[in-house]
């Protein structure tokens, strides 16, 4: 896979440029990186149909992989955030146009600030997004698992726990701090699951359905991150 | 120690002529163990943070004015969750533990409730501060939680506990309270 490099890969233009550039890469390449098995098509989010190789990445957990966003997969964000069956959970977000989904993954592959990954299956099939807002020394948390297929098996847990195994290694990071919402009891046992600690409630944070809704608060310390993995360095 | 009668205070948007008392105040360093407000700052970086904040839409700064003198700030800000922040500091040691605080904060979030509409108000405060604490539950704000090593100050990460009132509670404490606390 092609490093992100300046912005202007991000251009219609680059595009075509990073699809060439692919095409041209050195075929020994592929000989040094495990082929895909790529399955039939199951659920939103399979882009791929044919044996493709895989984005390389060193966060890789037990159930999950986190790649980066590239140009290639506005029309993918924007259709998970358009399709969404819990906004509410999310933030509430009316439908976005393909610009915005655009300017949005521009925004969050070139911001160091928001580190932001797809979360995939271990072979490669896209299921969801997870992000870091870094300021100062605090790092707020997001996820969303868009593919339904793959809730309350693990594999957001997985996902949660290789992200902040990976913060807590390379940033300097003293909390890594989330907002999750009461009526969502899944996520938030995922998240004691991993290590996080509720620390209080705010009162009337959103608007949503009528009403104000509360929000949970919890975090994970740098003294109580999990122990790392045994995985090699990268 | 007496209370200071409730005419003797009022809050008063702080004006441009106000900043060279602020920054004697903050620099004193009488509000640095329990504010954000550690270094001495400038008085052009002051005049700077003023003009910054007075451009801002969700900026509010008053000045606390006790018997004619300048003796702390408060303000409403963009918030950390929701609705608004509120800070305060008083910078001159004599006009503490007279209650000055509690009519003061009173007084912005009357000003926060009534004139700007908001439904939540809420505040970061220090748990070694027992004085706040005290001073923001009189004032009817609750505790929320406790986000740990919020924030680095004095020499550590420490915890800021996090309270807040709501429109409702507040209208149920002072239904009916006097306007004269603030004014323009």
């Amino acid at each position: 896979m092609l490093p992100a490099e300046g912005n202007g890969w991000f251009e219609a233009a680059g595009d075509a440029c990073v699809k060439a550039a692919r095409a041209l890469e050195p075929a020994n390449a592929a000989t040094s990186m495990k082929r895909a098995r790529i399955p039939k098509r199951r659920g939103i989010g399979n882009r791929s149909t044919s044996g493709r190789r895989l984005p390389a990445t060193w966060l890789v957990g037990q159930k999950t992989r986190l790649r980066t966003i590239e140009a290639d997969d506005v029309p993918l964000l924007q259709r998970w955030l358009n399709e969404q069956s819990t906004p509410e959970w999310s933030g509430g977000l009316l439908p976005q146009s393909r610009g915005e989904a655009q300017a949005w993954a521009a925004r969050v592959s070139t911001d160091p600030k928001r580190p932001a990954f797809i979360i995939q299956t271990l072979r490669g099939l896209d299921m969801g997004l997870i992000m870091l807002q870094i300021s100062e020394a605090r790092a707020e948390l997001g996820i969303a698992l868009a593919d339904a297929h793959y809730w309350s098996r693990g594999h957001a847990q997985d996902a949660v726990e290789v992200l902040i195994d990976g913060a807590f290694r390379f940033l300097p990071l003293q909390r890594i701090e989330l907002l999750a919402f009461p009526g969502n009891e899944p996520a938030v046992r995922c998240f004691e699951n991993a290590g996080f600690v509720r620390e209080g409630l705010i009162r009337c944070y959103r608007y949503a359905r009528g009403a104000m809704h509360d929000v949970t608060v919890m975090s994970i310390l740098h003294d109580e991150r999990p122990q790392p993995r045994k995985r090699p360095v990268p | 120690m007496r209370k200071v009668p409730r005419k003797d205070v009022r809050i008063r948007p702080l004006r441009r002529a106000d900043i060279p008392i602020v920054r004697e105040g903050f620099a004193s360093g009488s509000a640095a163990e329990m504010t954000r407000w550690a270094f001495p700052r400038s008085l052009p970086s002051m005049y700077g943070w003023f003009d910054e904040a007075n451009e801002s839409k969700d900026s509010h700064l008053f000045a606390i004015v006790l018997r004619g003198r300048c003796v702390g700030v408060c303000a409403l800000r963009a918030p950390r969750f929701a609705g608004r922040e509120l800070t305060i500091a008083i910078f001159d040691q004599r006009a503490r533990g007279k209650g000055v605080g509690t009519i003061a904060v009173t007084g912005l979030c009357d000003f926060g409730f009534r004139t700007l509409g908001l439904r939540r108000i809420e505040l970061g405060v220090y748990p070694n501060n027992r004085r706040a604490i005290a001073c923001y539950a009189r004032c009817g704000f609750q505790y929320e939680a406790l986000l740990r090593r919020f924030l680095y100050h004095d020499g550590r990460w420490i915890d800021v506990m996090w309270m807040s009132l709501l429109r409702s509670e507040f209208k149920k404490a002072n239904g009916r309270l006097s306007p004269a606390t603030h004014s323009r």
